[in-house]
C-alpha cells in the first residue's frame, strides 16, 4: 500500500525525549494536519521521514522501501521547512532551476504562476527575501516539486493574511486537480481546520490522536452553565479541561454527545478544533 | 540517475570558482609575468613557472568550502549522503583532471609569449623544478607534470574536504580542540617532548619521511593516491552520520 509508515521511531537530544515509539501511518491522497504544541516533537519527526537527522530507533518506510539514506524513497517526498537549506546567494530561479534537476517532475510552469500569483520577484537571492517570502518561495518549491508527498513544516510562517488565504486557496487547487498526500504541520489550527481531512496531534514526542478531522470533533463537545450544574452534569464523564470565571463553568468533554436531558441552565456546543487541542495539550 | 543530478550540481558549484581563479592566475601569471619577461635582460638561468603550487592551494581552499552547501542543498532535494558523496568524487576527479590542463594551457601561453618576445627566461612547471631543473622546459615533461599535478590535486581536494566535514560534524567545543589543539600538539607540545625524551627522533624521522616522499616522483605519487584514498574513505566515514543542524 501506498504510504508513509512510521514504526516505532524515537528521537532523544540529550536530555529531552523528542519522540517516544511514534508509530504513523500517512496514507495516499489525503491532507493531514499534524498538530502540537512547541517542541512536541513535529518537525523531528518530518525531518526523520524526510532523512535530515537519524532516529534513535524504529524505521520509516515510504510506499514499503526505508527511507533512511534511500535516493528513491526520498524521490517521493519534499519536505519544506522552517529553516532554509538553499545556499543564501542563490537566486530564486536558480533554485526552480536545481529543483528540477532533482526532481525531474518539477513544474517550472507552475512554479512560475504561483510566484507570480504570491508576487514573488524569481530575480531575488534566497537571503534576500523577508521571512514571509522565503515561505512563499519554499511553499512554491513544495508544490511544483511533483513529488505523491509534500511535508510542510509551518509553511505560513511570515505570511500576512492575504498570502495565508491564497496558501489555502492554492494547496486546495493543486490537492483537487493533482491528488497527493500532505502533511501540515503548524500552530494556526484554526486556518488549517477547513484543509486538512485527518488530524495527528502528537504531545511531547507521543501521538495522543490520530483520526479524521470529523471523528476527532464528534467525540467532544463543551457545556457551559453555573459552576455547581455543571460539575453536577459532568461527573462520571471524561473531561480533558475546564474553564472558570466568576460563577460560570464551561468544561470540555470526550465522548458522544449525551442521551439524556440536558439541564435548562446548561448550554452545549461542538468542539472546535482549536479549543480541543489546547484542551487535549494541556492536560 | 541522482549521481548525475549531484555530480551537475556540484560541478556547477566548483564551475564559477575555477573560473575566476583561472582568470587571475591568467592574468597575474601570464599578463604581469610575461610582461616583466618581455622587458627583463637578466641571466640566462631565470626561470618562471611552478603555477602548479597555487593551484593546489587553491584546490585545498576549494575543498574546505565546498561541503556544508552542497550537503544541505543535497539534504533538502532528496539525495542521500551515500549518492552526494559518489557525486563529490566525480567531481573531485573532474576537478583534478580540469585544472592541470588549464595549468599546462597557462604555461604553453607563457612559453609562445617569452618566444615571441626573445626573452632568455625559461618556462619551468612544478615537475621539471623539483625533479629535473631547466632541462625540464622540454615540451615533453609537461606530460609527467600533468599526472603529478592531477594526483597531488586529488590529494589536496580530499584533505580540504575532510577538514571541512570533520569541522562541521564537531561541536563548539570540539572545533576549538581541534582547530587549536592540532596546531599546539604539531608546533609546541610534540617539539617539545621529541628535544626532551627523544633527542630528536621524531623530527628526524618526520624529515626522513618527507625526503623520501619527495625523492622521486613515483613516491610522491603513491604518497598522494595513499593520502588521497584515506581521507576519501575518512570523509564518507564522517558524511554518513551528518545530519542538518539547527542555524
Amino acid at each position: 500500500m501506498n504510504c508513509i509508515e512510521v514504526k516505532n521511531v524515537s528521537k532523544r537530544f540529550a536530555e529531552t525525549e523528542a519522540l517516544s515509539q511514534v508509530c504513523l501511518r500517512f496514507e495516499e491522497n489525503k491532507i493531514y494536519g499534524l498538530l502540537g504544541r512547541n517542541g512536541a516533537g513535529k518537525s523531528t519527526l518530518l525531518n526523520i521521514i524526510a532523512n535530515r537527522i537519524f532516529a534513535d530507533s524504529g524505521q520509516v518506510f515510504v510506499n514499503g522501501m526505508p527511507a533512511i539514506e534511500n535516493d528513491r524513497a526520498q524521490s517521493l517526498l519534499y519536505l519544506m521547512s522552517e529553516q532554509t537549506l538553499y545556499p543564501e546567494k542563490m537566486k530564486i530561479r536558480e533554485v526552480f532551476k536545481w529543483t528540477q534537476n532533482f526532481y525531474p517532475s518539477f513544474d517550472l510552469a507552475y512554479a512560475q504562476n504561483l510566484a507570480a500569483r504570491f508576487g514573488l520577484d524569481t530575480k531575488k537571492k534566497v537571503k534576500a527575501l523577508s521571512t514571509g517570502y522565503s515561505s512563499i518561495f519554499k511553499i512554491i518549491v513544495a508544490l511544483s516539486a511533483g513529488t505523491p508527498y509534500i511535508l510542510l513544516d509551518e509553511p505560513v510562517l511570515g505570511l500576512d493574511a492575504a498570502h495565508r488565504e491564497l496558501f489555502y486557496k492554492v494547496l486546495i487547487e493543486k490537492y483537487s486537480t493533482d491528488p497527493c498526500t500532505v502533511i501540515l504541520s503548524t500552530h494556526l489550527i484554526e486556518e488549517a481546520a477547513g484543509v486538512v481531512e485527518d488530524i495527528v496531534i502528537i504531545k511531547e514526542g507521543k501521538i495522543i490522536q490520530n483520526q479524521s478531522c470529523e471523528a476527532l470533533l464528534s467525540k467532544g463537545y463543551t457545556i457551559s452553565g453555573k459552576a455547581a450544574a455543571v460539575d453536577d452534569f459532568i461527573r462520571g464523564k471524561e473531561i480533558i479541561g475546564t474553564d472558570s470565571l466568576g460563577g460560570l463553568k464551561t468544561a470540555y468533554i470526550l465522548g458522544a454527545l449525551p442521551e439524556e436531558e440536558i439541564p435548562g441552565d446548561l448550554e452545549l456546543s461542538r468542539l472546535d478544533l482549536q479549543k480541543l487541542f489546547v484542551q487535549l495539550t494541556n492536560s | 540517475m541522482n549521481i548525475l543530478a549531484s555530480y551537475r550540481q556540484q560541478m556547477a558549484d566548483q564551475k564559477r570558482a575555477i573560473l575566476i581563479y583561472w582568470l587571475i592566475i591568467f592574468i597575474l601569471f601570464v599578463v604581469i609575468d610575461g610582461g616583466i619577461s618581455f622587458f627583463y635582460n637578466g641571466s640566462e638561468n631565470s626561470t618562471t613557472g611552478s603555477i602548479e603550487m597555487v593551484t593546489l592551494i587553491f584546490l585545498f581552499v576549494a575543498g574546505l568550502c565546498s561541503f556544508k552547501e552542497n550537503f544541505l542543498l543535497s539534504v533538502q532535494n532528496g539525495i542521500s549522503r551515500k549518492t552526494l558523496f559518489c557525486g563529490r568524487l566525480l567531481t573531485t576527479v573532474s576537478v583534478a583532471l580540469i585544472m592541470p590542463v588549464a595549468d599546462l594551457l597557462i604555461h604553453l601561453i607563457n612559453r609562445g609569449i617569452l618566444f615571441l618576445s626573445g626573452s632568455t627566461v625559461t618556462d619551468l612547471p612544478l615537475y621539471g623544478a623539483a625533479y629535473c631543473g631547466t632541462e625540464a622546459a622540454r615540451l615533453i615533461y609537461l606530460i609527467p607534470n600533468f599526472f603529478m599535478e592531477f594526483v597531488l590535486s586529488l590529494a589536496v581536494m580530499a584533505a580540504g574536504y575532510f577538514i571541512t566535514i570533520l569541522f562541521y560534524r564537531l561541536n563548539k567545543l570540539g572545533k576549538i580542540l581541534v582547530g587549536a589543539g592540532v596546531p599546539v600538539l604539531l608546533n609546541i607540545i610534540l617539539p617539545l617532548l621529541d628535544i626532551r625524551f627523544f633527542h630528536m627522533a621524531m623530527t628526524k624521522t618526520a624529515a626522513r619521511l618527507m625526503l623520501f616522499v619527495a625523492q622521486r616522483p613515483s613516491h610522491l605519487i603513491i604518497t598522494s593516491i595513499l593520502v588521497c584514498v584515506v581521507f576519501c574513505a575518512a570523509s564518507f566515514l564522517f558524511m554518513r552520520r551528518a545530519v542538518v543542524k539547527r542555524q
